[in-house]
């Protein structure tokens, strides 16, 4: 994998090709290199996801069918959500993120280089041991939210619950996830101390692009919602593992006490997958329609009461359980209040758009359907935050449908956006935009035809998760048109990776500032050096570029260093060029210890599992106390 | 659109710049990843506080709990705080040898502490209390264990650092910021230990 | 120092770490506090001083004290940046949601 990561990688940054390319990956602590790495690994988990879906959709075209055993179909549900979530789309983000906060706060590197590293090997380790379960046994079967107590194994009158979970499947899920978990709390840890500790100068709070803020949200929602869910995983695995019965009704336990902790992470867990969405779309459409963003303040303040709001309104997602009326209303309406500073973006973006002179690029382009779309999966969330109505909604295709609107139709498209407006800054070449057009409309058009008709589906009483549905119901026709659309959305998508393919070899030099640029990134060459800044900028405006470019001599001003800590800290006055963390692979060996440990939880060979423990700290402590010297980079000439 | 009116950009706004020390980026990302750990715990507490009641035939807390053995493992925690606050400012003042010596004391406390929980579990267990015999047992455990592996790692990490001055010499004010973070992070699991001792012994002996 | 802003790290000399704030005496005073308010907590359990209904606030009150008092002298929060507090705050506000919110909508 990191072999093929590197061809993207080496064709962006023209290094050699050599033997011990491989060996750089696995060491690398380079912010952006790690960052190719997360939309490499994360683009084939996507990939993965979108076959498991096809898979479904050709099993759901006609009644009756058995194109998959159900047997499967479960499996196939469970793993789609779960590698949709938490390896495709929130890693996707966390690459770009990765590849451009430093950037666009005008800083070197992150705050931990080395964690930076930790985060990712621990992510793909997580992933890489989820996906394992194919081959080991089978696949969780139990659901993305994996209730209990079906993922217990619980018998109930001597019946299994789900016979499926006698297998190791879900304690692929439960180990798998806390790896990728603690992976994503690293990072998320890493981000808040990066934005908060090391902006250029003069990149005040309320001149941070609107990117770095949704990053800053986005890491701190990590940071606040993963420990329940890693704590819901640690009982579990305690009950799967050593016989207690936290999620055991039969033995004293309480089924929902998942459901509460699954919740108050899993909430917050979709605003994480659309934040830094929303990020991408206010750096995209202020950029072409050549205006600046419409309402930054009302931006941000929306952005900090989303992320607060999310914590508050998890039961939404247990309107059925029996809360009682109480309840329900108090989440009800929090969760109808979200809606407010959603509209408040939502408004922002088209008056961003009001008088512009917008450029349709393909980037424009998806950042427009997301408007579009996202605006769809809004309002049916607000129908199913009204309980009574819920209570018709719940477990039916018109949830598959909202949740599809809201996580293709606003995450996804938001990705695509970003991936024509930053793709050419990391890779140095543009995507073809003949091309793109296909991708978008056959995009467009493929989501729209599958996931719309859910919607009728649900409201006709389709049940999620079905392996199939009989031929009597009137359900036939739509379904065969959700999976036309299938079709269509995945031929875009074979565009999409056509398109890249081909850029990356032929693709039109993007230079410096191919889209005449606002933020620090576009200041730099395609693709940036390793050393990102030579001279670290002095930021003089919200839109620092784009006011050089108007008001200056379209140049960032260098700021002033201080001279005590140039010589040490700060290399930028260093004879010897610009000081940059050296490679190391410890962050590769932690991620491979723990793996081993993994492998031995779930198989119950518990002396390996404690030896891989004691490898990976080993391991973290001498990441502490390695003194990193560092080396020296000089500067390309007239780099800036 | 009109043509953008021509101002003059501010000057030098701000003072020279240079980058945060390790010790400022560290120290904000353990208060950072300590945050976290609050949310860890708040999940394991409401999960003990929802769980408690179902003894099944097993020990209830009131016949298991024994508050002189609790107020011991308080007090020497307790004490282990002052000493690694007194063990830091040691190393503020470049005393080698005196922080050292608090590291040691810090490092033999918690091993105490963890030393008592051992024994408390043991005994627990002998009479009757397993982690699969009631969901407060487990729930218990759970909790309480979890608490006892953040001391076991925060005696590791002292132990790092006493090797690390041991092979590197005298922690100098360039590194101080290592046993300033673990510090923090020793503190907390005092902190949380206040948390447990209150809600888990004491209101449990109440209630 | 301030939440944020440039400033933050473009003073001309860094803080030095470990700036000397906690001295012994500040140490030593909130030891002993603490470990009186220790003590009053566990021998009024203990020795059945009170009736129930005062005793389960009392206990969460001192308990609250015992944690604003490590946090601030022993971690410094009442001399270091703001934000530390700030994050942790949020920290401990989420935690104390949940704890209530999922207790109470479990005992329903």
């Amino acid at each position: 994998m990191a072999a093929a990561a590197e061809r993207i990688g080496g064709l962006a940054r023209g290094e050699d090709r050599s033997a011990s390319a491989v060996w750089s990956w696995l060491t690398t602590v380079d912010h952006k290199r790690i960052g190719i790495l997360y939309l490499f690994s994360s683009m084939i988990f996507f990939l993965f996801g979108g076959l498991e879906a096809f898979l479904m959709r050709l099993q759901l075209m006609r009644p009756d069918a058995h194109v998959v055993s159900f047997a499967l179909f479960n499996q196939l549900f469970t793993m789609h959500g779960l590698t949709m979530i938490f390896l495709a789309v929130m890693p996707m983000s966390v690459g770009f993120i990765n590849y451009m906060v430093p950037l666009l706060i005008g800083a070197r590197d992150v705050a931990f280089p080395r964690l930076n590293a930790l985060s990712f090997w621990l992510f793909l380790a997580g992933g890489l041991v989820l996906n394992s379960s194919w081959l080991l046994g089978g696949a969780p079967n139990a659901g993305w939210y994996n209730y209990a107590p079906i993922n217990t194994g619980a018998v109930v009158h001597g019946v299994s619950l789900n016979p499926g979970s006698d297998t190791l499947g879900i304690d692929f899920y439960v180990i798998g996830l806390q790896l990728a978990g603690i992976g994503t709390l690293l990072s998320g840890i890493n981000f808040v101390v990066t934005i908060i500790n090391m902006r250029a100068p003069g990149m005040t709070p309320m001149r941070l692009p609107l990117f770095v803020w949704a990053s800053l949200i986005t890491s701190l929602i990590i940071v606040f919602a993963f420990p329940p869910f890693t704590i819901n995983l640690v009982l579990l695995m305690i009950d799967r593992m050593f016989g207690t019965g936290f999620f055991d009704p039969a033995r004293g336990g309480n089924a929902l006490l998942w459901q509460q902790l699954f919740w108050v992470f899993g909430h917050p867990e979709v605003y994480i997958l659309i934040m830094p969405a929303f990020g991408m779309i206010s750096e995209v459409i202020p950029t072409f329609s050549r205006k600046p963003l419409f309402g930054y303040s009302s931006m941000v303040f929306a952005l900090v009461v989303i992320a607060f709001m999310s914590f508050m309104v998890w039961s939404h997602h247990m309107f059925t359980v029996g809360m009682g009326p109480v309840v329900n209303s108090i989440f009800a309406a929090t969760s109808m209040a979200i809606a407010v500073p959603t509209g408040v973006k939502i408004f922002n973006w088209l008056a961003t758009m009001w008088g512009g002179r917008i450029r349709f690029t393909t980037s424009m382009l998806y950042a427009v359907a997301f408007i579009v779309c996202f605006v769809i999966g809004g309002m049916s969330g607000v129908m199913l935050a009204v309980p009574p109505a819920d209570y018709q909604f719940n477990d039916s295709y018109f949830l598959v449908a909202h949740i599809h609107y809201v996580l293709i139709g606003g995450a996804l498209m938001a990705l695509f956006a970003a991936a024509y407006y930053w793709l050419p800054k990391i890779t140095g070449r543009l995507l073809n935009e003949r091309l793109g057009r296909w991708n978008f409309w056959l995009v467009f058009i493929g989501f729209n035809v599958t996931f719309f008709p859910m919607h009728f589906l649900g409201l006709m009483g389709m049940p999620r998760r079905v392996a199939t549905y009989p031929a009597n119901l009137g359900l036939g026709f739509w379904n065969t048109v959700s999976t036309v659309g299938v079709f269509i959305l995945t031929a875009g998508i074979v565009v999409f990776l056509y398109n890249l393919k081909r850029s990356a070899q032929h693709g039109e030099l993007a230079g410096p500032d191919p889209w005449d640029g606002r933020t620090l990134e576009w200041s730099l060459p395609s693709p940036v050096p390793e050393y990102n800044f030579a001279e670290i900028p002095l930021v003089r405006d919200r839109d620092p570029l784009f006011a050089e470019k108007v008001h200056g001599n379209g140049r960032l001003v260098p700021a002033q260093i201080a001279e005590a800590h140039a010589a040490e800290e700060h290399a930028s006055a260093h004879p010897a060029g610009i000081h940059v963390p050296n490679p190391t692979i410890l962050p590769f060996v932690v991620a491979v210890a723990l793996t081993v440990t993994a492998f031995a939880a779930i198989f119950r060979v518990w002396p390996l599992a404690i030896l891989g423990l004691l490898a990976a700290f080993f391991a973290i402590f001498r990441l502490m106390y390695d003194h990193d010297p560092g080396h020296y980079v000089q500067p390309e000439e007239g780099a800036r | 659109m009109s043509a953008p009116e021509v101002r003059t950009l501010e000057a030098t706004p701000v003072g020279p710049y240079r980058l945060p020390t390790p010790a400022e980026n560290t120290k904000l990302g353990i208060w950072v990843w300590l945050a976290s750990d609050c949310a860890l715990f708040a999940a394991l507490i409401a999960t003990y506080v929802s769980m408690h009641g179902h003894v099944g035939h097993a020990p209830t807390p009131q016949q298991l709990f024994d508050l002189p053995l609790t107020a011991t493992a308080t007090f020497v925690l307790l004490l282990s705080s002052l000493t690694m606050g007194l063990g830091l400012e040691a190393a503020q003042h470049g005393e080698h040898q005196r922080l050292m010596r608090w590291l040691v004391v810090t490092m033999i406390l918690g091993l105490a502490f963890v030393g008592l929980q051992a024994v408390e579990f043991t005994t627990y267990v002998h009479r009757g209390l397993t982690p699969d015999a009631s969901n407060f047992g487990a729930s218990f455990f759970t909790l309480v264990g979890f608490h006892g592996l953040h001391v076991t790692f925060g005696v590791a990490w002292l132990l790092s650092i006493f090797i690390f001055v041991v092979r590197k010499g005298p922690l100098g004010p360039r590194d101080l910021w290592r046993l300033e973070a673990a510090s923090l992070y020793w503190y907390f699991v005092d902190v949380v230990w206040v948390v447990i001792f209150t809600v888990v012994y004491l209101l449990g002996k109440v209630s | 120092m301030g939440i944020g802003g440039p400033q933050l790290h473009t003073g001309p000399e860094p803080r030095p770490a470990g700036r000397a704030v906690g001295t012994t005496r500040v140490h030593l005073l909130v030891a002993i506090l603490l470990a009186a308010l220790t003590i009053v907590a566990f021998v009024s359990v203990g020795g059945h001083l009170l009736p129930v209904g005062w005793l389960i606030p009392l206990l969460l009150v001192l308990a609250a004290a015992q944690v604003c008092m490590q946090l601030l002298y022993y971690m410094r929060l009442k001399w270091d940046r703001r934000i530390f507090a700030l994050l942790f705050g949020g920290g401990v506000a989420l935690a104390v949601l949940i704890v209530l919110a999922v207790h109470a909508m479990l005992s329903l």
